[in-house]
């Protein structure tokens, strides 16, 4: 057992973990952070994406004590302001870019960091290949993709 | 808790800070120590008890090993756990694209961009299987690695680092901490296909450079053969006779019977294709390598 320190949206979290917990599991299961899906435990169906220190990674293939110190955003804490929604959510909303919603967490903190990467100068098919590392089985990606073509906008592009 | 389907078995992890002590680690564990960089391969295989370890030890506290540098003449140099996202960035923000290019069509082209900010090359090529573009990305190149253990250290290339058999040159208590891609002479052009129809990983995928000196004559021309070969191989003969072919247009039957001829030595049937399908596959992919090569 070792204790781990994690800033999780903006709240520094304190936890016990085995040396061999994933970042995945030790999100959901201890810190109840339940944006964050487990589907496929092998980094195949990006649902577990989180930023951690400013970068989307697959939580799944993290180990959880390897964060110690990290700091980690989930879709809660997305938009830096409780209860507010940063553009990215607000875009998939209009756009009706989910049905049963579960990868919706993960296509909005990857989506997000791409717009915010890219100060909203992206193309269709970049977001396409930037977005190609996730799983998605109910939309066909069409209205997410247009969410964030449209969300562009908010980030400084042309949406 | 663990999760209740996969979950990774017991092992004490450990992080040193150093390069030294990194390799005081592995001195005493010897084959029960691991090293993980990016981690993706590793914690992948270990939940699948494909690997084992007793002590995972993780690099990426190691400051030493995180650089990436390039400088004309000397050419590219990449620290052990330098991500692949931080190899594309910097090959686009310093202006390599066209100096590298094919090893940035491969980065680009490898699992998916999130995937790439955990992955590492180094951790890519130690890993070696055929299906990872690394080794294969790297051959393009005149590559070597540098391998470091307490004793001292040695650089190989990299095509020697893996067997024909596809088995990895390193010992229990040796880490790779850098590769060296060498500065491509003026005039080299260079690019990168794979085909991989059903997952991320490549079934066949060939790389070709060469040099180009006006016109659309090509010299030196490099092609390799991955994925589908337990090693990337070179195809000498190939590469002998386009060199000597002055009009291709009138040579190509010529040209893709010797890469076939070649290439059967080295693939065989598996359950997700036939020796014939690949070496098709593999030939399409020649014949496009070179035609973008001329056109560059």
């Amino acid at each position: 057992m070792a204790s781990i320190t994690l800033k999780v949206n903006n709240v520094v979290r304190r936890v016990e973990v085995e040396d061999n917990e994933i970042l995945l599991d030790v999100l959901r299961e201890k810190l109840h952070v339940k944006s964050v899906k487990a589907a496929c435990w092998r980094g195949e169906c990006g649902l577990c994406t989180v930023m951690l220190n400013g970068k989307p990674v697959k939580s799944c293939l993290v180990l959880a004590v390897e964060a110690d110190g990290s700091e980690i955003v989930t879709a809660e804490g997305l938009s830096g302001r409780p209860g507010e929604l940063a553009p990215i959510q607000k875009a998939f909303i209009e756009h009706a870019a989910l049905q049963c919603g579960f990868c919706t967490p993960a296509f909005v903190v990857v989506a997000h960091y791409l717009l915010t990467k890219t100060r909203g100068k992206v193309e269709r098919e970049e977001v396409k290949e930037y977005l190609s590392g996730l799983i998605c089985r109910c939309t066909g990606y069409k209205q997410i993709i247009d969410a964030v073509m449209d969300a562009r906008k908010h980030y400084g592009g042309e949406g | 808790m663990s999760s209740p389907y996969i979950t990774l078995p017991e092992f004490k992890y450990l992080r040193p800070k150093t390069l030294d002590e990194a390799l005081a680690i592995l001195d005493q564990y010897g084959e029960d120590a691991k090293i993980m960089a990016g981690g993706v391969a590793l914690l992948s295989f270990m939940k699948e008890r494909l690997i084992e370890a007793k002590y995972v030890v993780d690099i990426k506290g190691v400051r030493e090993l995180h650089y990436i540098r390039y400088s004309e003449g000397d050419g590219l140099r990449i620290g052990a756990t330098v991500t692949f996202s931080e190899i594309e960035d910097y090959i686009l923000q310093r202006g390599l694209v066209q100096r590298f290019r094919a090893l940035y069509q491969g980065i680009k082209k490898l699992s998916d961009p999130v995937l790439r900010n955990r992955s590492t090359l180094a951790g890519n090529v130690v890993e070696a299987l055929p299906i990872v573009d690394g080794p294969c990305l790297l051959s393009i190149f005149d590559s070597e690695l540098k391998i470091v253990s307490s004793s001292g250290s040695r650089v190989v290339g990299v095509s020697e680092f893996i067997s024909d058999e596809g088995f990895i040159d390193l010992k229990p208590n040796e880490i790779v901490v850098e590769i060296h891609i060498k500065d491509p002479p003026k005039g080299f052009v260079s690019t990168f296909r794979k085909y991989n129809p059903v997952t991320e990983f490549s079934m066949v995928s060939v790389g070709m450079s060469a040099i180009r000196e006006g016109g659309r004559d090509l010299r030196d021309v490099r092609c390799v053969l991955c994925a589908a070969t337990p090693k990337p191989v070179r195809l000498r003969r190939f590469e002998d006779l386009v060199s000597r072919v002055s009009d291709l247009r009138s040579s190509i039957n010529e040209l893709l019977s010797s890469v076939e001829s070649e290439a059967a030595g080295f693939i065989q049937d598996d359950p997700y294709a036939s020796r014939e399908f690949k070496l098709h596959i593999a030939k399409m992919l020649v014949l496009d390598s070179l035609r973008e090569l001329r056109s560059l």
